[in-house]
């Protein structure tokens, strides 16, 4: 663990409110992106966060340092509030728009939106269990063992969720040009 | 290794998560089949698009500007320790500590600023929380505070009467109107009731706090200096509240040699509060100034809580109050 975070989650147990606030600052973006990129909502994502913070709030006295990093710690919690927050909702089968991001002062960059849009899709048509596997893997570079220690699964499960997200996410984004090439060149054959 | 098997495990192997005897089985595989290989290539490019796709998604994910304060809203109305309960209870989770609980309050209220909206008993117990965390306030004190206490029969007097009520400059040029660099550094109000009397001293400033009132110095210490007036005889024409613990009046004999009882038992409580500084400044008993200090902060966070203004400017605000003068 950071020797900043030992020291916030120290001066926090100890019934410092203030460090609270500054583990609230340091870790909300990861928190907020992490269900971002789950549930694929602004709004989700935020009440998300709440939930999330609430928790760490409530257990902070649990954290134990020998088992894993804060960030690790609270990366588990977000994840397992990203799950539950959608057992009895409807799925939202997309990232939403742009104009809906604005609300909490989100602002994509101009460039790059086609990828976007295709990321979205490619996103949008996995299930929020390989959503999340996913995200921990190529947004967070989490390795596999860490990711079935983080969602209490076998690495088994992770290693089949991952083949079985990625191969989703390649024939919703489609053949590549250089895929278009070869199978030409082979239809030629 | 049939192909089947292989698409099972591309993406770990792209990974770098299959162990060596796996990797080189795949290879062998790949290096007869093209079916596979183009999977492999296919796979590979996915994962970058996708990689760099959530990147681009997250670096203008941010959460809204409101996030802590809708957190500090949950929490005081989650809480059933936030509703004043004399009894910590479980809910199926962890209370909260008194402890942890006062010291949210207390840091949520003050550090990062506030916008919250809640109803009145919250904001009671928010108010109660912080001026027990901060003031050590016991219940006693609590259940007596009441916002904008004010002891009866004390009436308004206007501060002209009393001539200036300044903070010298640092460098000991007393009796300017304000300190350098501000238009309208203070704001005062004056009561009194008999001999009694009362000031209150605000900074109009929510930026940037008064000096911390270290603005000279008087035998040795820091001080702020009233300086008084004529209009009003029964006051002294000029009072020193000593902020490390005296009493004195400047150029002056020190207090014990007073005969006024003002001198004597002037008092100053002073405190920071979201950028201002306020001072209450008496000849009150201690428990008097006590309460009025603890019904204007009282009446502050109250009025926080139930308007849903934004009070704070910066992390580094910070209510700290202390005594001054004779305790």
């Amino acid at each position: 663990m950071p020797r900043d975070d030992a020291v916030l989650v120290r001066r926090s147990r100890a019934g410092d409110g203030g460090t609270f606030g500054l583990l609230f600052e340091q870790y909300k973006n990861l928190v907020y992106r992490t269900a971002f990129l789950i549930v694929g909502t602004a709004a989700d994502a935020e009440d998300i966060l709440q939930e999330v913070f609430l928790q760490v709030y409530r257990a902070l006295d649990t954290y134990d340092p020998a088992r894993g990093s804060f960030g690790t710690w609270i990366h588990r919690i977000t994840v397992n509030c990203c799950l539950n927050w959608r057992r009895g909702r409807r799925p939202t089968d997309r990232l939403e728009g742009r104009e809906d991001r604005a609300e909490s002062l989100v602002c994509l960059p101009d460039e790059g939106l086609a990828n976007r849009d295709s990321v979205h899709r490619a996103l949008s048509v996995l299930s929020h269990k390989l959503r999340v596997v996913v995200v921990l893997r190529y947004y967070w570079d989490f390795s596999y063992a860490d990711i079935a220690e983080m969602l209490d699964l076998p690495l088994g499960t992770v290693k089949s969720r991952l083949n079985l997200a990625m191969h989703q996410m390649k024939d919703q984004l489609g053949p590549g040009p250089q895929d278009q090439g070869r199978f030409v060149v082979e239809a030629e054959r | 290794m049939r192909c089947r098997e292989v698409r099972k495990m591309l993406v770990a192997y792209l990974d770098g998560e299959l162990a060596p005897s796996e990797c080189a089985a795949i290879d062998v595989h790949l290096a007869r089949c093209r079916s596979c290989e183009g999977d492999l290539a296919a796979l590979g490019r996915t994962r970058v698009e996708i990689a760099d796709g959530m990147r681009r998604l997250a670096v203008g994910a941010v959460p809204s500007i409101h996030a802590w304060s809708r957190l500090q809203a949950v929490i005081m109305n989650r809480d059933p320790c936030s509703a004043g309960a004399a009894t910590a209870k479980t809910v199926g989770r962890r209370a909260l500590s008194p402890r942890r609980r006062i010291a949210l309050v207390a840091a949520v209220t003050v550090a990062l600023g506030v916008g919250v909206v809640a109803a009145l008993p919250t904001a009671r117990s928010a108010a109660e929380g912080l001026l027990w965390d901060i003031l050590n306030l016991n219940r006693h004190h609590l259940a007596s505070t009441q916002a904008g206490y004010l002891p009866e029969g004390f009436e308004s007097v206007p501060i002209d009467h009393l001539g200036k009520v300044d903070v010298s400059s640092p460098d000991g040029e007393g009796g300017s109107a304000a300190p350098a660099g501000r238009s309208n550094p203070t704001e005062e109000l004056l009561y009194r009731s008999g001999n009694w009397y009362l000031l209150i001293r605000t900074s109009s400033d929510g930026l940037t706090p008064l000096p911390e009132g270290r603005a000279t110095e008087v035998n040795g210490n820091d001080a702020v200096v009233i300086t008084g007036p004529s209009a009003l005889a029964s006051l002294p024409e000029q009072l020193v509240v000593d902020l490390e613990g005296a009493v004195g009046q400047e150029g002056a004999a020190d207090m014990a040699a007073s005969s006024s009882v003002a001198y004597r038992d002037t008092r100053a409580i002073v405190w920071v509060q979201s950028g201002v500084r306020v001072e209450v400044v008496s000849n009150l008993p201690e428990d008097e100034i006590r309460k009025i200090a603890y019904g204007l902060i009282f009446r502050y966070v109250e009025g926080i809580w139930r308007g849903g203004a934004a009070c704070c400017t910066s992390s580094r605000d910070t209510l700290g109050c202390r005594w001054t003068g004779a305790r």
